[in-house]
């Protein structure tokens, strides 16, 4: 449940206080819980309603980083497959708020845009929008994150 | 390339992250757990559970309470109704058997009877032993009407020598206490013998205990011994029935003891309650510069407020009801006004007349052209009012409905939030200005003013205790509190309340 805190937290501080917040409000509810379904997936679902409303308490917003300028490059799969859990980790942390939120709930949680409109309070589009951006800031970080890879290759190699 | 190597529909960087981190796991440092410990401690707790479990706690305390308040009732027997006379002194209570002990009496008194044996009433004729009269439990009897119709209205009077002329006495009930009293006549009325009050219980009124007078009495009867034979005991009612014996020093208010008759009339009950209200609203202005005040005055449209409100009072059992409270009322309304724009221009025309080098007529000509331009400003006024208000009225209650009229006066304070108000400029006109850049200008943005109200109610009982409840209302503003050269608007409002009113049930 860490590293989903992490996902949804800009850094280390935040997903702990998310995780302290998510945990308390697991222990809480704990006597709602049907033995029917997976407790798991149960606490996975509180703690991302509680990354979300801890950000929908922050004001969400459309955050704008002048991406329209980034070109949709394609990146190397081979570089790619190298990339770690710590490294992909550190990749969507360091995206917008509200970026990170949409990517986080469509691309991993597997929420639909009508459900991520709903639960964050945004537009549809918005929703469309933001993963759009997300993607492509992204996909921007991790060409230069295998281009630094593969200058950091050559130069050991030598 | 990366867009065209996955084929499941999913967009490659979402791929990509989600294949990485869905399953990502993380160990969270241990000052994460602390946190949560402390955080779940017992403080968290308890305000936890006053969470999860307030209403329980409410509904607790509030049966609770009933319970105490029940027993607190029984404890008085009712008491604060009914109609008693004081019992006699003691010592006539023991002259009826001369020479018995006291505590035999008593405990002649209190012997059960079969349980078929009817109450008849007491004869107030004295016989027999030619004793003296002493008050006896179907004196105390007596109940008001209103308080226990079925017990007063078949109660057997007893009053030979009562003074009062009131019903509901039966002071000075003489009784001569015989062995003949003891198979009285029979009546069909059971419970005329169950004293309401306390009245000597000698072996005269001994009829007047019956099997099921309870069970501290049926004890004192199978057990005399435990009867102090100093002390002249009465019979306590409970809600009818004689449950126990009471020392005469126990039995309350010195009235009581003085052998005076008294009467407790039903008092009146607090209420309070909550309210809204619809209304239609006109507005004047009076007060301050006439021209302003008619621009103002211009400026006004009928407008639909709306309020809100508490009000709590007392309603006493002839009708009338005082009460006050708080409502607050907010409306707004489109403000438009023609801003009236006046430019002035001056030319100077020279005409001159020459003959060769000479001027024959040198006219100069002024022409002072004034251009009006209508510019209109429009605004959403929005101001609220806040009444405190103090009202009487009357009402009559028919069945579950009530209904009646109402009056009274209300301090108000009305505060303009937002919108536009007007200003006079130095070129005389009134011009639209922002609420909030006039500040200085008091009297437009803020009155407080006395207003009048009348109003005809009509409501509804739901319970015992809840009546819903319907007022039709016209209010209008009377004089302003404070003084200042502004004009000030002075509203009249036609509307109805609808509330609910809540009854506390008096002891």
């Amino acid at each position: 449940m860490y590293a989903v805190c992490l996902r949804y937290a800009r850094h280390q501080l935040e997903a702990q206080d998310l995780m302290q917040e998510g945990m308390i409000r697991v222990f809480d509810k704990l006597g709602s819980f049907r033995m029917d379904g997976s407790l798991e997936g149960w606490i996975r679902r509180i703690m991302v309603h509680t990354c979300i409303n801890h950000y929908r308490k922050k004001a969400f917003q459309n955050e704008r980083f002048g991406l329209e300028q980034v070109p949709d490059e394609p990146v190397e799969p081979l570089a790619l497959e190298r990339l770690g859990q710590e490294e992909l980790l550190t990749l969507v942390s360091a995206l917008p708020d509200g970026y990170r939120m949409v990517f986080n709930l469509f691309a991993i949680e597997g929420y639909d845009h009508a459900e991520i409109a709903e639960m964050i309070g945004c537009g549809e589009s918005t929703s469309r929008s933001q993963l759009a951006k997300a993607r492509r800031m992204l996909q921007q970080r991790l060409g230069e994150h295998v281009a630094r890879d593969t200058h950091e290759r050559k130069t050991s190699h030598r | 390339m990366l867009h065209v190597i996955h084929m499941n529909g999913k967009h490659p960087i979402d791929d990509l992250f989600a294949r990485g981190l869905s399953d990502a796991e993380a160990t969270p440092p241990a000052a994460v757990w602390e946190g949560i410990v402390r955080k779940r401690g017992s403080g968290h707790r308890f305000a936890l559970l006053l969470r999860r479990y307030w209403g329980l706690g409410l509904l607790l305390l509030l049966l609770g309470g009933s319970a105490t308040y029940a027993l607190h009732l029984n404890g008085k027997g009712g008491n604060a109704v009914a109609t008693t006379d004081a019992p006699q002194p003691s010592t006539a209570a023991r002259t009826t058997n001369a020479g018995v002990p006291a505590a035999q009496e008593v405990a002649e008194a209190a012997r059960p009877l079969p349980v078929e044996q009817p109450v008849g009433p007491i004869s107030s004729t004295a016989s027999g032993k030619g004793t003296a009269p002493v008050a006896t439990p179907a004196a105390a009897i007596g109940r008001p009407a209103s308080a226990a119709p079925g017990r007063s209205g078949s109660t057997p009077s007893t009053s030979a020598s009562g003074p009062s002329p009131r019903p509901r006495t039966n002071a000075s009930a003489s009784l001569s206490a015989t062995e003949s009293d003891r198979t009285p006549e029979r009546t069909p009325t059971k419970p005329s013998a169950v004293p309401a009050d306390g009245a000597s219980l000698t072996a005269s009124t001994a009829p007047a205990l019956r099997p099921e007078a309870g069970p501290i009495a049926t004890r004192y009867a199978a057990e005399p011994s435990l009867l102090d034979p100093s002390v002249d005991y009465f019979a306590t009612p409970v809600q009818g029935r004689v449950v126990g014996l009471e020392r005469p020093s126990l039995l309350g208010s010195p009235e009581r003891a003085s052998g005076t008759a008294h009467y407790a009339p039903p008092k009146g009950t607090w209420w309070f309650g909550v309210f809204g209200g619809a209304y239609t609203e006109e507005r004047s202005w009076t007060g301050g510069d006439a021209d302003l005040r008619e621009a103002l005055e211009r400026t006004e449209v009928p407008h639909y407020p709306l309020g809100v409100g508490i009000a709590l009072g007392h309603a006493w059992p002839s009708g009338f009801h005082l009460g006050t409270g708080v409502e607050l009322i907010r409306s707004r309304y489109d403000f438009r006004h023609d801003d009236r724009f006046v430019t002035e221009n001056t030319e100077v025309h020279n005409f001159v007349v020459a003959l060769d080098a000479n001027v024959l007529v040198n006219i100069s000509d002024t022409v002072v052209t004034t251009s009006e331009t209508l510019v209109q400003q429009k605004a959403m006024n929005r101001y609220s009012t806040l009444r405190i208000p103090v009202e009487v009225g009357w009402q009559h209650t028919w069945r579950r409905w009530h209904y009646g009229i109402r009056g009274g006066a209300a301090v108000e304070h009305i505060t303009q939030q937002g919108g536009y108000t007007l200003q006079r400029v130095p070129s005389g006109s009134s011009d639209a200005t922002d609420i909030r850049s006039v500040d200085a200008l008091d009297g437009p943005r803020r009155t407080i003013l006395l207003s009048g109200l009348v109003g005809l109610d009509l409501g509804y009982s739901l319970s015992e205790n809840l009546v819903l409840g319907v007022t039709p209302t016209y209010a209008k503003g009377l004089t302003r509190l404070s003084s200042t050269p502004d004009p000030f608007t002075v509203p009249e409002r036609i509307g109805i309340r609808v509330g609910l009113t809540y009854s506390i049930p008096h002891p």
